[in-house]
């Protein structure tokens, strides 16, 4: 059970963004709860990034040795107060790292976005709509601002890893 | 005030019983070591009075009150594992603090507390040190100034001084013990080292297979074991086994099946019965003109203060262990006379599942 929900945590992965994004759009599209379509786009992200997240969340939790929970609780810590005092500092840096993996990958993302909404202007589709009209000079600056930002936001990732690393 | 009672707890995994049945009472104040080899079952014993596990059956209780299902945080029991544990994420002040501030009591006497405890460990000059700056003996103390600082009644020791060299686990053991005593706090500490729970322990209770075989003061355990298996346990033992011919004067004859005769103890088993006869090592005596059978020296070990001697026989391996000063008087091959004072050998019943089985360590 635990093996099957660990597997289907990655399918997100490995489904196509935009086969991602067109099913979401085919099933949200189809009722009237929700019509709002930045709201559908933000959906769509959260669902091809949240692996990513979970994937380093629960690398990290399953590292920590039980026995830092065990002595918390005996030293007259509840579940709740072990968990924000002693097991989310520990792998504080993986929440992090995988966040910024989340973020980065859902900046550069078209094919969901797309899927979802063909108007939704995010940077990458905003640079393929430039290209397409032709108006390369200003696409190449869009494209570099994007990859400044990516590359910063990796070099966080590599900066909060070392450093808890190095704290361990 | 906090006695703990375990009352007929059992524990499986799967096929393996890692407490079968175990049953113990740990006095008020008391420091009470739970020996035995390994998969003996006194981890389990002890997660079960942590409340880190549950038993599947019986029952744990502390002041008499039924604990067997509260969390672990509402026993005041508060458990050193052997390797410390001590949070990555926080220096040694806020290690040590953590009980008193997790139990929300008032800040200013939470790290009165908590100086005090760092003061008794010697380290209150490495309160800002984050725990893998420090070394194994000093991350040592921590763990036990963060246990003693929460307030709690019991304390609950798991092999605490594995990880360290020999010369500091002396140190250290004692250290233990006297903090523990100063604070009143009831101790159980597990360990499979004989000679640290014979010096460190108010009583011992020896376990094997998920149960307490015996619980006696250290003298009690080490002078009259209940079984061959504690015999040989704490101390080691040589055994003879053979049938009661003869009792005169306090003093069992037994005899085996090739006509060799020792003297033992007195004991409850008739005429004819077949026993074993254990003796410590330390009081078995190899002589030139004294003893009860012939053997032959087969090896001989300088290990300081004592040499070691294994000698061969009627079969049988035994071991004496003698003062350095007569390292010269015996030489390998030569043969001896091995003996035992009677009073010093006693008398067991000889196991139904035999002799081999029952010192089998695990």
């Amino acid at each position: 059970m635990a093996q099957l929900a660990d597997s289907l945590v990655n399918v997100p992965l490995i489904v196509p963004t935009t086969a991602l994004g067109y099913s979401l759009a085919l099933f949200w599209g189809g009722q009237d709860i929700i019509t709002n379509v930045t709201v559908l786009v933000i959906f769509a992200h959260i669902a091809f990034t949240y692996p990513l997240v979970v994937r380093n969340v629960a690398g990290a939790v399953m590292e920590v040795d039980p026995s830092y929970e065990e002595a918390a609780r005996t030293l007259g810590a509840k579940p709740f107060a072990t968990f924000r005092t002693v097991l989310f500092p520990i792998v504080r840096s993986s929440v992090l790292a995988g966040a910024i993996l989340a973020f980065t990958r859902s900046l550069g993302e078209t094919g969901a976005t797309f899927a979802v909404n063909p108007d939704a202007n995010t940077m990458p589709v905003y640079i393929v709509n430039l290209v397409e009209s032709g108006d390369f000079y200003l696409a190449a600056i869009a494209a570099m601002v994007l990859i400044m930002v990516s590359f910063v936001f990796m070099f966080g990732i590599h900066y909060i890893v070392k450093g808890e690393g190095g704290r361990r | 005030m906090t006695t703990v009672e375990l009352r007929n707890l059992t524990k499986r995994y799967g096929k393996v019983v890692a407490a079968d049945g175990l049953s113990l009472k740990v006095e008020d104040g008391e420091y009470m070591c739970l020996l035995g080899p390994t998969g003996a079952g006194k981890t389990t014993a002890l997660r079960m009075v942590a409340g880190l596990l549950s038993p599947d059956e019986g029952q744990v209780l502390f002041d008499d009150k039924d604990c067997t299902h509260l969390e672990p945080e509402y026993r005041e029991a508060v458990m050193l594992s052997q390797n410390y544990s001590l949070f990555p994420h926080m220096d040694v002040n806020s290690n040590v603090i953590y009980g008193p501030r997790i139990k929300g009591w008032d800040p200013d006497e939470s790290q009165e507390v908590a100086d005090n405890m760092l003061e008794m460990v010697h380290l209150q000059n490495r309160k800002d040190a984050m725990p893998r700056e420090l070394s194994g003996g000093m991350q040592q103390r921590t763990a036990l100034a963060r246990a003693l600082a929460s307030g709690s009644k019991v304390i609950l020791l798991d092999e605490p001084l594995r990880a360290l060299d020999a010369r500091l686990r002396i140190e250290l053991r004692r250290e233990i013990v006297l903090l523990a005593k100063a604070m009143g706090i009831t101790a159980i500490h597990v360990t499979h080292d004989q000679e640290e729970a014979m010096v460190i322990a108010d009583r011992i209770a020896v376990m094997r297979g998920g149960k307490v075989i015996q619980v006696g003061t250290p003298r009690e355990v080490f002078d009259d074991p209940a079984t061959p298996f504690v015999a040989n346990f704490l101390g080691q033992s040589n055994f003879f086994v053979g049938k009661v011919v003869g009792k005169e004067n306090d003093i069992t004859i037994v005899e085996n099946d090739v006509g060799v005769t020792v003297k033992a103890r007195m004991c409850p088993f008739p005429m004819g019965e077949e026993v074993v006869v254990a003796v410590k090592v330390g009081n078995t005596t190899l002589k030139h003109n004294d003893g009860f059978f012939m053997g032959r020296v087969e090896r001989i070990l300088y290990e300081g203060t004592y040499i070691h001697i294994d000698v061969l026989a009627n079969g049988e391996r035994y071991a004496a262990k003698v003062p350095n000063r007569k390292y010269e008087d015996f030489s390998e091959g030569e043969e001896v006379l091995v003996g035992w004072p009677p009073t010093e050998a006693k008398v067991f019943a000889m196991p139904p599942e035999g002799l081999a089985e029952e010192l089998r360590l695990e």
